[in-house]
């Protein structure tokens, strides 16, 4: 396959996995806002852009948290500019990524771009965002041949997993730390479930702790993906000259 | 007449498809009676295929903007007589402007016979002296063509011009369709439309057999300006449907007069490019210098035997607009032959007396381009202003070689669906013909393109235009009733039970028994 269209689906993977976790990680933050009333919510929100990587505006209310993470097209950590840049990357790929996927991916862009995303309410807009992530991955999954491109995909995605897991933790421990936090750093993750299933609810322990013992049983936590990541490169087995990102 | 066509009538002197002074034309009786049944609401608003085309990113560039190309819900229809005429008509020019280019970049016979002078070609900036006497593997330079016809006041088609370049538009001819047969199934099936779909498959044939010597097996890729070009979905397109690679020029590499690919493999040779952008941008070596598309080293591999371009560099000549004035000549002198396919009359600007009269007739003439597609820089007289034609007089002094003149030919109209009602708007018609060398494969229907704003009469999409699904009727062109065909011995169907159900439902029965009995021996 060439070399670009490798490089592209690399980057679809990863728009894509920093979409759905960002949405994650700001709707954890909202929670833990509400959850704790002791949590100074401008200083949580700026640990959290902070975190994030977002260069911090005058004044750290919900809206700019919401603005720079969520809405902003021009703000480079924002979900909208994350699937605007994986659609980008699918339109240059057009003709490796399965139709299917590519009107998944392009109708979620359709949906969220010019500022649609903002008139939804915050919680029916991160539950969009969090479906329509899932469906292009599910079609992505029965539709596109798991080859060598498949490869590159799934090690993007796993590499902005492991990145943005490791944001989520930071954000959650800089802001609260409560064992309530840590719940809801697992049900952030859709891991809470998994968790309290595999450990049972006495289990007990520090709280990042409790969150890093989930690794086994849970796909969206990091510690699962290293390994992940190696077995993609091994399959990969890169050895064309490497171009940067263009994208 | 149904409500959704009450009080359609063509448009003055116009052709029109649908209407003739005698009642509706036979082609669009059927559609016109079936469009009807439907809810007359529902044609109107016609989103289906406008957000189909969204969703599926069908669209062009225009200014770096993406847009959805129009469709309109009512399609235009050609009968099978009349398309066979095209047809042939169709291959007989791509025939003969083969033969011309292949004598153009060889021994340059017709300029000896005298059918048209040297210097016509000559003067033509699309004509390439890197490419004299290349000849290419299987001896095909056109391996696409897109030649458009309109048709004039009698109905008659007509060449309006050549494109034996790089000629766009046929993925919406497939797009169109498919969106035509999930939007309208009621009135699709009742027609016999002769399928478009194995257009990709054509190509790829073609372009395979125009592999270079030895090569039995050749790597064919599609070449693309990237992703910024507005005919960029259409490569995409045509690259997945042929099943090969969509490549950039940053893409390939050449070395020792070979091309190759990089690929996460290592570099991979190309053997076939079927590339989509123009002569000036392919090779900063020989061409533009400054071009970011292209690859140095192409023009060499080409000249050298190891790679073939489609289509061949140099074409540019064939449908230079004053080569045009010539392509009746040039179909007798190389195929002893009438042209089918009659052109418009054109006046050479160059000749002198031809100038005379054309200068004093500015105004009610159409004035192109020679060298112009996509209806950039025509003039239509009648309707520029005094200034504009001021200015168009200055350019054609300077620069006669430049210009053709043409009298304004009324495109014919086919009903549009403008502002939830049936308005005649004009049309031409765009066939696409793939030349495989053994022959010339004409697909049926081809792009119909339709100006939208009234009486415009450029249909270019560059210019605001919309398309119509193209359909060509096969011989017993409609369906009265669906004739049941004879019953097939059928498979036996197994039952599509689940093994566990009878299971389950016991299981349930003794539930419920179990709470009946609890609820019985509750204690009052």
């Amino acid at each position: 396959m060439l070399s670009r269209i490798a490089e592209s689906l690399f980057w679809i993977g990863r728009y894509l996995e920093r979409a759905e976790d960002t949405c994650r990680i700001v709707e954890v933050h909202l929670q833990l806002l509400l959850d704790d009333p002791s949590v100074d919510s401008e200083a949580a929100g700026a640990s959290l852009l902070a975190v994030m990587g977002v260069d911090l505006p005058d004044q750290v209310d919900n809206a700019a948290v919401m603005r720079s993470l969520c809405y902003d097209d021009a703000s480079q950590c924002s979900i909208a500019a994350a699937l605007g840049g994986a659609r980008e990357s699918a339109r240059r790929a057009r003709e490796t990524v399965s139709t299917e996927m590519w009107e998944s991916i392009n109708t979620t862009w359709n949906s969220v771009r010019g500022g649609r995303l903002r008139l939804m309410r915050p919680t029916s807009a991160f539950k969009h965002v969090r479906e329509r992530c899932a469906v292009i991955s599910g079609t992505a999954d029965s539709t596109m041949s798991h080859d060598e491109g498949w490869n590159f995909l799934v090690l993007g995605r796993s590499i902005e997993r492991a990145d943005m897991t490791a944001r989520l933790i930071a954000a959650a421990s800089s802001t609260s730390g409560t064992q309530s936090a840590w719940n809801n750093v697992l049900r952030g993750c859709g891991a809470h479930h998994a968790f309290v299933r595999t450990y049972g609810r006495g289990h007990h322990g520090s709280g990042r702790g409790r969150v890093l013992a989930a690794r086994p049983v849970v796909p969206a936590l990091a510690g699962a993906y290293p390994g992940d990541c190696r077995a993609c490169f091994g399959r990969a087995r890169y050895r064309g000259t490497p171009s940067r990102h263009r994208g | 007449m149904n409500e959704l066509f009450a009080g359609y009538k063509g448009s003055g002197l116009a052709y029109d498809e649908m209407m003739s002074s005698d009642g509706v034309r036979p082609a669009y009786s059927s559609m016109m009676r079936q469009l009807g049944k439907l809810d007359a609401a529902e044609v109107r608003a016609g989103d289906y295929p406008k957000s189909t085309y969204i969703d599926q990113g069908v669209t062009f560039d225009i200014g770096g903007e993406e847009r959805p190309f129009p469709l309109d819900i009512v399609p235009r229809i050609l009968l099978a007589d009349e398309w066979a005429v095209i047809e042939t008509g169709v291959a007989q020019r791509v025939k003969a402007l083969e033969a011309f280019l292949a004598d153009v970049y060889t021994e340059g016979r017709v300029f000896a016979d005298g059918v048209i002078p040297r210097r016509v070609v000559a003067s033509s900036p699309h004509f390439h002296r890197v490419m004299a006497g290349v000849i290419p593997p299987n001896g095909v330079r056109v391996h696409v063509a897109g030649i458009d016809l309109v048709r004039d006041n009698a109905g008659v088609f007509r060449v309006l011009e050549d494109n034996v370049r790089v000629p766009s538009g046929v993925s919406y001819v497939m797009t169109n369709r498919r969106v035509m047969f999930s939007a309208l199934p009621e009135v699709t099936s009742r027609h016999r439309i002769r399928p478009v779909e194995q257009y990709p498959l054509q190509l790829l044939a073609a372009l395979r057999a125009a592999a270079p010597h030895g090569v039995t097996d050749p790597t064919v890729v599609v070449m693309t300006p990237g992703v910024y070009n507005s005919a960029y979905f259409e490569h995409a397109l045509l690259a997945r449907m042929m099943g090969v690679e969509l490549v950039e020029g940053r893409d390939l590499v050449c070395h020792g007069g070979r091309v190759s690919i990089r690929t996460t493999q290592g570099l991979r040779p190309v053997h076939v490019i079927y590339r989509r952008l123009d002569d000036e941008f392919l090779d900063p070596a020989v061409f533009r210098a400054d071009s970011m598309l292209g690859c140095a080293g192409l023009i060499n591999a080409v000249r050298a035997g190891n790679v073939t371009l489609a289509n061949c560099v140099g074409n540019g000549v064939a449908d230079d607009k004053l080569v045009y004035t010539y392509v009746p000549d040039l179909i007798r002198y190389y195929l002893a032959e009438e042209p089918i396919i009659p052109g418009v009359d054109t006046w050479r600007v160059e000749e002198p007396e031809s100038r005379a009269e054309v200068l004093d007739r500015l105004d009610e003439l159409v004035l192109k381009p020679v060298d112009g597609s996509g209806g950039k820089g025509i003039v239509i007289g009648p309707v520029a202003s005094k200034k504009q034609l001021e200015v168009l007089r200055h350019k054609i002094l300077d620069d006669p070689r430049g210009w053709i003149a043409q009298p304004v030919v009324q495109l014919s109209t086919v009903p549009t669906m403008i502002g939830g009602g049936m308005r005649p708007r004009h049309v031409d018609l765009r066939p696409f013909a793939v030349n495989s060398g053994s022959d010339v494969y004409v697909l049926p229907g081809g792009l119909t393109r339709v100006a939208l704003p009234e009486g415009e009469l450029i249909v270019n999409s560059s210019q605001g235009g919309g398309s119509k699904d193209t359909w060509v009727l096969a011989r017993d062109g409609v369906r009265s009733q669906r004739k049941r065909a004879k019953a097939k011995p059928m498979p036996a169907p197994v039952p599509l039970v689940d093994i566990a159900e009878e299971k389950t439902h016991h299981q349930q029965e003794q539930q419920q028994q179990q709470n009946q009995l609890r609820m019985e021996t509750r204690p009052c």
